[in-house]
Order: C-alpha cells, then sequence, then structure tokens
C-alpha cells in the first residue's frame, strides 16, 4: 500500500557565496555564504556555516548550525545541533537538540532529549523526555518532561514545569563570579509540580510535589507536598501544606 | 456551553495519579492538549479539566495500563485509525457486526475481499446504532453513504456524527470536532456522538480479539 511514488533521486546542494534557491528534494544541504531559501527543504542533512535566510519549512535528518540563520516554517529532524545564532519561526519537532549558541524557538518544541548549553527562548511549549541545560532558557510555556536538570549561571525563567524529576541547582563557582551583568543565578518561575522535587536558588508562587526538597536560596510563596517536605535554613516559604 | 470543569489538583485527588503520570500521558498523548484549561485563580494560573471527558479517560488507562504499553494505549485514544485488515468471516465471528448490518453494506458499497478498518469502522458504527434502534435501515443506508464519501477528509481529527430529523426526514452530518452548529426548532437532533468514541471501542475489540493492526 504505501510508496507508490518512487523515491526521488536526491542531488547535493552547496552554496557558497551568495544566492537565491528555491526549495526541493536534497541529499546534503550545505550552505557556506549566504543563501535565501524560498521553498521547502526536504534532505538529509542541513549544514549551515553562513547565513541562511529560509522561507519554508525544513525537513531533514541532521540540522548543524554554525553560521546564522532564520526559519520560518516548521522543522523536523531527528539531531539539531545549532552553536551559532537561529531563529526558529515555527514549531521545531525532533529526536534531540543540542543548544550551544543562541537561539529563538516561536512555536512549540517537541523532541526526546534536549540539551542547552547556550541560550534559548522558546514561546511555546516544551515536550521532551530529558531536559537538560546548563545555559541560560527563557520559556514562555509549560516545560513537560521526565526529567527536568537544572544548572544554573544565570537567570533562567520557566513559566511552568510540570515533570516527573526536577533537579535545580547552582554550580559552585568563584565568590566574584556570582555578581555577573546577568544578575545571580536564579531560576523563576509561576508554578513548579512533579514526584521528585530538588530545589535551589528558585523563585516560584507555588510548588507541588510528592516529596520536595527546597534548598538554599529558594523563596517559595506556597508549597504543596504529599509525603514529605525537607526546607533549608537559607530558604524563604511563604507557607506550606501536607495535601 | 458550559462545562462542567475539574482542577487538576482534585483530579490529583481523585484518581490517586501523580503529577508525574498525568504529564507523562500528556506526553504520550493519551490525554489530548485541548483538555488542558488554563484559567486564572487565586494562586496565579491553574489548569483545568473538562470534568465529562477526562474521569472516564483516565479511569480507562487506569484500567488498561497492565494489558497494554503507553504506545499502545496512545493509538487506542487517537482518532486516527490504523491499517487493518478482516474479512467478512472474521467480523461476524468476532462480534463486531452483525450479518444484516452487513447485508446492508453490501448493498451499499458492494462487497471488498476484505475491510480496513475505515470500513470496519463504518459497519461498527452502523450495527451499533441498528442495534440501539436509534437508526431505521434506510438511515443505515444514507449512513454508510455520508461516512464512506466524506469520513476520510478528517484524516484522524476529531469529527462528530450528527443525526437530524425534520418532519421524518432525516439528514446525517459529519462535523469537525469543537464546531458549534444550531439548527431550527422543528429539526430533532437524534444523534450527536463523537466519532472517536467508536474508533476507542473498535480499536479494543480488535486488539483484545487479536486482529492484526499493524502501524
Amino acid at each position: 500500500m504505501n510508496n507508490q511514488e518512487s523515491q526521488p533521486i536526491r542531488n547535493d546542494l552547496n552554496i557558497s557565496g551568495i544566492s537565491t534557491t528555491a526549495g526541493g528534494v536534497y541529499r546534503d544541504v550545505r550552505i557556506d555564504g549566504m543563501a535565501k531559501v524560498n521553498g521547502d527543504l526536504d534532505c538529509i542533512s542541513l549544514r549551515i556555516n553562513g547565513t541562511l535566510g529560509m522561507k519554508g519549512s525544513v525537513k531533514s535528518e541532521e540540522i548543524t548550525v554554525n553560521g546564522m540563520g532564520t526559519i520560518d516554517g516548521p522543522v523536523e529532524a531527528a539531531e539539531i545541533r545549532i552553536d551559532g545564532m537561529f531563529t526558529l519561526k515555527g514549531g521545531v519537532s525532533c529526536t534531540g537538540l543540542d543548544v550551544n549558541g543562541k537561539s529563538k524557538i516561536e512555536g512549540r518544541l517537541q523532541g526526546d532529549k534536549i540539551n542547552i548549553g547556550g541560550e534559548v527562548t522558546v514561546k511555546g511549549d516544551v515536550q521532551c523526555e530529558a531536559f537538560e541545560t546548563e545555559g541560560n532558557i527563557k520559556l514562555d510555556g509549560l516545560l513537560n518532561a521526565e526529567t527536568v536538570d537544572i544548572r544554573l549561571h544565570s537567570l533562567s525563567t520557566v513559566r511552568e514545569i510540570g515533570c516527573e524529576r526536577i533537579d535545580v541547582r547552582r554550580i559552585e563557582r568563584g565568590f566574584w563570579k556570582n555578581f555577573s551583568l546577568m544578575g545571580g543565578p536564579r531560576l523563576k518561575s509561576e508554578v513548579i509540580e512533579g514526584d521528585d522535587i530538588f530545589l535551589e536558588d528558585t523563585e516560584a508562587e507555588m510548588v507541588r510535589g510528592t516529596r520536595v526538597y527546597i534548598g538554599r536560596g529558594c523563596k517559595i510563596k506556597r508549597v504543596e507536598y504529599k509525603e514529605t517536605l525537607q526546607t533549608d535554613g537559607d530558604a524563604l516559604i511563604g507557607q506550606s501544606l501536607q495535601v | 456551553m458550559s462545562e462542567d470543569l475539574i482542577s487538576k489538583k482534585e483530579l490529583l485527588d481523585l484518581t490517586g495519579i501523580s503529577y508525574g503520570q498525568l504529564y507523562r500521558w500528556k506526553r504520550k498523548n493519551l490525554i489530548p492538549e485541548e483538555w488542558f484549561i488554563r484559567k486564572s485563580s487565586f494562586t496565579g494560573q491553574e489548569t483545568y479539566f473538562p470534568r465529562q471527558q477526562i474521569l472516564p479517560r483516565i479511569d480507562k488507562i487506569l484500567n488498561m495500563k497492565d494489558g497494554l504499553s503507553l504506545d499502545e494505549l496512545a493509538d487506542v485514544f487517537s482518532p486516527a485509525l490504523g491499517e487493518v485488515q478482516l474479512d467478512r468471516a472474521q467480523l461476524v465471528e468476532r462480534n463486531i457486526v452483525s450479518d444484516g448490518s452487513l447485508l446492508l453494506y453490501q448493498e451499499v458499497h458492494g462487497e471488498p475481499p476484505f475491510y480496513n478498518l475505515d470500513q470496519t469502522l463504518q459497519l461498527y458504527v452502523l450495527d451499533k446504532l441498528l442495534r440501539g434502534g436509534e437508526i431505521t435501515r434506510e438511515e443505515g443506508r444514507m449512513l454508510l453513504e455520508v461516512m464512506g464519501s466524506h469520513y476520510s477528509r478528517f484524516a484522524g481529527k476529531p469529527c462528530e456524527l450528527v443525526l437530524i430529523r425534520k418532519m421524518g426526514v432525516p439528514v446525517f452530518l459529519l462535523i469537525a470536532g469543537g464546531t458549534d452548529y444550531f439548527a431550527d426548532s422543528e429539526a430533532k437532533m437524534v444523534i450527536k456522538k463523537p466519532l472517536e468514541h467508536f474508533t476507542e471501542e473498535l480499536k479494543l475489540l480488535i486488539g483484545d480479539t487479536g486482529g492484526r493492526i499493524h502501524e
């Protein structure tokens, strides 16, 4: 029943210099110069070292960005690695996402394993199995993951977190480094919900969980817990309640 | 349409599931995104669910969890139809449809060598409504026609089956999920059911009896 149509022959697309092209079906796409793509792109691998302005959607097994660019449409890929600067205006769906550069996603982000070392802004919801960050994140939607690991360097905000296990810790560094331009290491959130919660340096309106640990530097307005609540002497908690 | 809502907290208390489970089920699409309704409350934003829909769904997930993996469950709840091939004898043997409905189907569409899930669904809906005494045979014919020619357009999206009668004249409608519609006051709405309902039941029925479901 499936695949009546024969597989298209895939050629490589190499752009070095300045050029505008329509999209299409390719094997390896490599952009070293400045390229503008006006259609959709379906390829096996996409490597951007220069600048890409893309109007359509991208479907690829592997996307690597060392340069910078914008993609207007939705992106579907197995592995995405962003070391440059990238703006994705549609939703992103992938297996793995690695960001060491800076990126902005205006739609929703769905993946399996998301690892952020750089700076990431996501306007939509984030949904994945494992979420790890040592960078700087700003998530405007709900972060829904099995496990969330956040190592704090500077200020990160996540509107809402729902997970099974969350672990937020500060990274020990030199005394003066804690007073960086971005402000001290902090996680700000409205609601954090999960079964196992471990927090440090976190500011939240509401924390709800089964086993909760509120560590040093936390400022939580209200904590609701089911089984246990442990708190550090250095944590500020407005109200705590066993439900 | 005013809906009866249940807060997330109340839901967890009532069903005894944990936050981890709830969020895992959401990720696996066992609970549709649209059911998470955000509203502001005194503690800021709070999530609510439609009570009539979420409670039976959680109940089903909890009861079926042991037999099926989460992915298989997601398949059951998805309004999309997978691939299945059943022949006439299997359909009758497994109690999915009765002979009468099969005959009616053959009058409308002819007899295929085997029935795929789309066709099986038509049969199943027809049989259920006929047996329930909700429609007549003549209306059953109309139902098969409307489903045969239009159901595929919904391509896995939720849709509702509506039967309206006015002065004894029946009209079948397939309507995209979540759409409002109004009819004049003399028209009587006889049936108004989401088709996912039937899809779910049918998939379970086929799954239980070891039907061949391919991804």
